[in-house]
């Protein structure tokens, strides 16, 4: 059952860049099939900010992946992005799909206490013309829960279009103001859905992790890229960091051989250490001297 | 009784090459728990039911939960290869354009008998097997083993609020959620009024060494012996209407013939079932597949709450006294800040069973959805192959740093990737060498797939029936507990 948009009804909420990219990927997300869904066990909103705080470093890359891999799949690498954003969105949809009937007050009380925090903010910046003024005065005109919700939108629209300016500035950071919008959008969703059937929910949560799916694939793309590129200045794990907390970061060095990204020739002349560990290139010799019924552990 | 026999998994070989051996490992091994990861045709589970025969075979008593249906192959374990003995199990396991069953069950006893020998297994060691073990089918919800109780942790009333109080009130939380979600109000303790409030009257009857039935508690629902809750009256915090609303919920799940089977068959009392009987070793499976999503979390929720209250009643122990099995945790061992009812004492089991002989194995085709905190102090990991990049770059930093071959995650991630099929990459920490590939043998329980519960209800039949040639059954229909 396809899940109606509140979103769409809201004209600042629709203009949203993440849900401009939802709706432009809805049907490729939904045409991912079952089997190349992956289980979400990171924080999206962090794996979002992250990914949107290294894009410029990874998308500057491009010309010297380009040089090196003519076959290398750049749809994907070039709508990096979008996935990014339609995986926000789809995750905040999810988040209120999900919100029980009492939670939706108790939001809406969380969102009023950011929508003050983002004004007060938001006027300081004005009155040094650091963002527009104008727009303002839109805010805290009308009550309500989806007036909220669209106000919060705006405040973060106003502070993030002038990003640049306003960096230092403020106390606020991008991540924060992800972080507010997603929880706009989660107010505006259960609202409109609080009197839908659960099948609602469940649509969300499916389309959340298609669209997980296709981020994860179209970054872990971009980072084997990265990391291969930049193997002899080790700074690949800086510029396009893995997305599972907890994990050291890994420094390759020239003696290690690092796996190039699919469909990329394997690279000349690559430093390879005559005892270095089983790769895909080096035979392994075993002997069955145990005589049991068993044979290659190996499919290549 | 010293148990030294070692657990016969399979053929392993050293990761760089080298000789073929028989992989031995002491069951003590298992103390400290272990991880099976491999997606669907990885052969995880036929590892796992080698791993169960082994522990049984060892003497040590498995509780099984069977998620998937698989485990109750274990059944099907028949102690002489009698063609007969495959008759009504052949239709589901072979193809369309298969011989006549009878020419098929010849040749599948013929087959399998052909593989146990060349894994060093004959006719004595199955015999040997089935007359050892004693294994009990409990099916929740269902007679088509034996019913459990699921909430006798609420209705009797258990000795552990004597000695742990604190495990007899987890346990008691778990199966207050199981009611609420079966009334199909909100079953989360932190967050629904009524789970409070029959949390408190249910124990305080069972401080006063009563039991706390749903018909009593009905009654105080109704009329509290309480006047408050935390700092509010009784009436501000759950109103009568409330209160009458939940009454007559909890009246009609008593008189729902549905319901009556949740309340029927044996008690949970983890004591009673890893007990030996007539000398064999008790092979417990809990079969919960044809629970939905929910019903399962919940029953799981209570049985898990219940097992780590066993748990903590023995004394300290090296040995691996009892090996608590999942054949797919996917869903009850997530990462954070997911915290379904299962989560909390499968985490405290992974961190205490060890002290007191309790080993714990997961398994699951799903490596993305583990809390791996849980799991960093794993000993025994096998690895077999996983689907995607995402998978394995998820496994590898568990296991790269603390392999023999190397710090490089990269060679970790070259093994899994090239693995084949029923091939699995072990470390096992307490080993020297830690590492190995390991092919599991054959399992002497005949592996035809998922069983549900027609089959399961065949299976003991056929058993009790003494279909089984020439041998005592060795499975335990029970006596329903009381």
């Amino acid at each position: 059952m396809a899940q109606p948009n509140p979103i769409a009804a809201d004209p600042v909420a629709a203009t949203h860049p993440a849900a401009v990219a939802y709706e432009q990927l809805l049907a490729e997300i939904r045409a991912v099939p079952e089997s190349e869904l992956i289980p979400i066990n990171i924080d999206v909103v962090t794996a979002v900010s992250t990914v949107l705080g290294v894009l410029p470093e990874i998308r500057a890359l491009r010309p010297e992946i380009e040089a090196e891999w003519r076959r290398f799949d750049f749809d994907t690498f070039d709508k990096l992005e979008q996935y990014t954003l339609a995986l926000h969105q789809a995750h905040a949809l999810w988040r209120g799909a999900s919100v029980p009937k009492t939670a939706v007050a108790d939001m809406a009380s969380e969102l009023t206490s950011i929508r003050d925090l983002l004004l007060k903010n938001a006027e300081a910046l004005a009155t040094f013309h650091l963002v527009d003024g104008e727009r303002l005065k839109e805010c805290k005109t009308q009550p309500g829960y989806r007036p909220l919700a669209t106000d919060v939108a705006t405040l973060v629209e106003v502070i993030r279009e002038r990003w640049s300016a306003v960096e230092g500035k403020s106390p606020l950071t991008l991540p924060q103001l992800n972080e507010y919008a997603g929880k706009a959008v989660e107010l505006l969703t259960s609202i409109g859905l609080k009197e839908q059937a659960p099948a609602v929910i469940g649509d969300a949560a499916t389309v959340r992790q298609k669209a997980f799916a296709l981020f994860i694939k179209a970054y872990e793309d971009a980072r084997r890229a990265v990391l291969y590129l930049r193997a002899k200045t080790g700074d690949g794990d800086d510029i396009a960091p893995s997305l599972y907390a907890g994990r050291t970061r890994r420094k390759p060095n020239g003696d290690e051989p690092v796996a190039p990204p699919p469909g990329a020739p394997a690279p000349n002349g690559s430093a390879r250490d005559a005892s270095a560990a089983p790769d895909g290139n080096q035979p392994v010799q075993f002997q069955n001297t145990a005589g049991l019924p068993i044979g290659n552990p190996f499919t290549s | 009784m010293q148990r030294t026999r070692s657990m016969y998994l399979g053929a392993a070989l050293p990761p760089r090459g080298g000789p073929s051996a028989t992989l031995q490992v002491p069951p003590h091994h298992l103390v400290t728990h272990g991880v099976v990861l491999g997606m669907t045709g990885s052969g995880k589970t036929g590892l796992l039911m080698v791993m169960v025969e082994e522990a049984l075979q060892s003497q040590v008593p498995v509780i099984m939960i069977d998620v998937k249906g698989d485990l109750p192959n274990l059944l099907l374990a028949f102690p002489t290869l009698e063609p007969r003995e495959f008759g009504g199990w052949i239709e589901a396991h072979g193809p369309p354009d298969a011989p006549p069953p009878d020419d098929l069950a010849e040749q599948l006893a013929n087959e399998r008998l052909g593989q146990l020998k060349a894994w060093n297994l004959g006719l004595d060691d199955l015999r040997r097997f089935r007359n050892g073990t004693d294994i009990r089918v409990l099916t929740p919800g269902s007679t088509a083993g034996e019913p459990l109780h699921i909430l006798s942790s609420l209705e009797r009333r258990s000795t552990s609020w004597d000695t742990d109080p604190e495990a007899g009130r987890a346990a008691l939380s778990a199966a207050i959620s199981l009611v609420l979600r079966l009334l199909g109000k909100d079953p989360d303790p932190a967050r629904s009024r009524e789970h409070v409030l029959l949390s408190i009257l249910a124990e305080r009857r069972l401080a006063q060494k009563q039991p706390a039935d749903l018909g009593s508690l009905l009654d105080e629902v109704l009329t509290p012996p309480i006047e408050r809750v935390g700092a509010m009256d009784v009436d501000d915090f759950l109103s009568l209407k409330d209160r009458r609303n939940l009454a007559a919920a909890l009246n009609t799940l008593l008189a729902s013939p549905s319901f009556a089977s949740w309340r029927q068959g044996v008690s949970l009392d983890i004591r009673e079932w890893l007990a030996p009987r007539n000398g064999r070793t008790p092979a417990i499976i809990v079969s919960v597949a044809h629970l939905d999503d929910d019903e399962r979390t919940l029953v799981l929720g209570v049985l898990l709450e219940e097992i780590l209250a066993y748990t903590r009643s023995l004394p300290g122990s090296r040995r691996l006294k009892t090996l608590v099995v999942f054949d797919e945790v996917y869903g009850l061992l997530p990462p954070h800040p997911a915290n379904p009812p299962t989560k909390r004492p499968t985490v405290a089991l992974m961190k205490q069973g060890r002290a007191f002989g309790v080993g714990v194995v997961v398994a699951t085709q799903n490596p993305m959805d583990l809390d791996y905190r849980a799991l960093s102090n794993a000993g025994f990991w096998a690895v077999g192959r996983l689907q995607t990049d995402a998978d394995r770059e998820r496994v590898v930093d568990s296991l790269a740093n603390v392999t023999e071959i190397g710090s490089s995650a990269e060679e970790v991630s070259n093994l899994i990737r090239r693995l084949g099929p029923r091939w699995f990459l072990v470390r096992d920490v307490h080993a020297k060498p830690n590492t190995a590939l390991l092919q599991p043998r054959w399992a002497m329980s005949f592996l035809r797939g998922p069983m549900t519960l027609g089959d399961i209800r065949r299976a003991l039949a056929g058993a009790a029936q003494g279909r089984v040639n020439g041998a005592s059954a060795g499975v335990g229909l029970g006596t329903p507990g009381g």
